[in-house]
């Protein structure tokens, strides 16, 4: 049976165009490189 | 030879880069596990299972943010699912890392001319934005209308599909929410959310969806171009396209000139006589409005020949009225013995603007106060030329004669002894006037007499 509430938890509003400046600004562009990177810069230090 | 993947300085031995201390083994592991989470996403997209390959997709630019490749690949799955706004902000990030010879700056090139069409797209984003909050308030119906406008902008927009059916199931209308799982399955054969509605619809087939057959997406990503619906192909196919797109040319033509052009100029007609019949009617109208109009104008012309003479009655009346007070006014000082002031007020009255009523009152004052005036200026005249005080005795009786139309008496008495002072004066010429009028018009017979016997003496 469809649980219609949890359903419609899934459904998020999408990002409109209209928003696409806003959101490229706040963009944190980390990933798991720099991550690594930093981890290296780290236990070289030590 | 081993280059660092972090700054592409070349390795000896060692594992950890001189220049950036980076750990070059455990760096290109990651770059590594991005590529391959590319691969894997690249292969489920050309199976049209686009879930799969978004969640892969992310999952490689999560681990390397430079991979491109499928950061684009994220953009035009995006894109094929709807969510503009999404893909072009995988498409500028992309074009950010590496601004040459990436396939992100021709989509990107691709919104900026076509932008009137990705508004369109946009609409259908809004529309499902405020499904979404009508859905939160419970108000499936309206969030139905939404959804129904959005898709038919845009027929790939998987979520906007996706709710539709659920609002479907809601509202126990089986049949189309099936019709709704099934459009969103042939997009992404894997979409767990339309899986889950389909098992929902049809518990006896289980997970077992019968599917149309998979249009690969092409196979010339990375460069693939959003439109996966163009299939390339070699010079004969390119042929056989060519003659396809002439034929089909051809057949909408002849639909055209059978079908489509015949409606449009009874359309036209159509819209021609209704303009006309519009015009007719406005022409009524305006011609009834000139009427009404003109009736309006005549109404208030009459209205304003009516209100000028009733105020030219109200004016004479008013100036009758005043006249009235004059003469009743003259009235009142001649009985009280005020003779001169009684004429002055006769002497301000026009009687040519009498009413017959006022002319006989004015008439008989004036009569009676000139008539006294004459008699009162006689007598005073005549006390004058006893005492042979003649210049003062010829402007009474010059005023006796003035006065004396209703008193003959006074009148041509006064012009008697008038004659007598210029007789006096050795004026022959003036006393014979004087004497001649009394002869002829003096009442009293022997004052006629005397003017006679003078007249013979000069």
């Amino acid at each position: 049976m469809i649980d219609f509430k949890a359903e419609m938890e899934r459904f998020k509003p999408i990002m409109e165009i209209d928003e696409l400046e806003d959101s490229i600004k706040t963009y944190d562009m980390e990933d798991m490189i720099d991550i690594l990177k930093y981890l290296s810069e780290e236990n070289a230090k030590n | 030879m081993i280059k660092c993947p972090n700054c592409g300085e070349i390795l000896d031995n060692s594992k950890i880069c001189i220049k950036c201390g980076a750990d070059a083994i455990l760096l290109g592991k990651a770059v590594e596990l991005s590529n391959k989470l590319y691969n894997d996403g690249l292969r489920m997209a050309k199976c049209k299972d686009m879930s799969g390959a978004m969640s892969c997709l992310s999952k490689s630019i999560l681990i390397n943010k430079r991979n491109i490749n499928a950061r684009n690949l994220l953009g035009l799955l995006y894109f094929e699912t709807g969510r503009i706004g999404d893909a072009l902000k995988q498409w500028v990030i992309s074009t950010n890392i590496k601004e040459t010879s990436n396939a992100a700056g021709e989509y990107i090139e691709d919104y900026r001319k076509n932008e009137k069409e990705y508004k369109k797209l946009n609409e259908a984003l809004k529309m499902y934005n405020q499904a979404v909050k009508f859905m939160q308030q419970k108000s499936d119906d309206m969030a139905v209308i939404q959804l129904r406008k959005a898709i038919d902008i845009n027929p790939k927009f998987v979520d906007a599909l996706n709710m539709l059916a659920l609002c479907y199931i809601l509202q126990n209308k089986d049949s189309k929410a099936d019709e709704v799982i099934k459009s969103v399955l042939n997009i992404d054969v894997k979409n767990t959310a339309a899986l889950r509605y389909y098992r929902h619809l049809h518990p006896d087939k289980g997970t077992h969806f019968e599917e149309a057959p998979i249009k690969k997406i092409s196979d010339r990503e990375p460069t693939l171009k959003y439109n996966s619906n163009v299939v390339k192909g070699g010079a004969k196919s390119k042929v056989i396209e060519l003659a396809m797109f002439i034929i089909g040319c051809v057949c909408t033509a002849v639909i055209m000139y059978i079908l489509v052009i015949p409606g449009i100029s009874e359309a036209k007609e159509e819209e021609m006589k209704t303009v006309q019949n519009e015009f007719e009617e406005m022409k009524k109208d305006y011609d009834e409005q000139s009427n009404v109009n003109a009736d309006k104008i005549k109404k208030l012309e009459e209205e304003n020949a009516s209100l000028k003479v009733q105020n030219e009655q109200y004016t004479k009346q008013a100036n009758e009225q005043a006249m009235s007070d004059k003469i009743s006014n003259a009235n009142s000082l001649f009985s009280e013995g005020n003779v001169e002031e009684a004429i002055s007020i006769i002497g301000g009255i026009d009687a040519a603007l009498l009413s017959e009523e006022n002319k006989n009152a004015y008439n008989e004052i004036k009569d009676k106060a000139y008539s006294s005036r004459a008699k009162t200026m006689y007598n005073e005249g005549k006390k004058l030329y006893d005492r042979k005080k003649y210049d003062e005795a010829k402007t009474a009786l010059n005023e006796g004669i003035v006065y004396g139309d209703g008193n003959l008496q006074a009148k041509y008495s006064s012009m008697y002894y008038l004659g007598k002072i210029y007789m006096e004066e050795g004026d022959n010429e003036r006393a014979k006037e004087c004497f001649s009028q009394v002869k002829d018009n003096h009442p009293d017979k022997s004052m006629r007499g005397y003017a006679s016997g003078w007249l013979n003496g000069l």
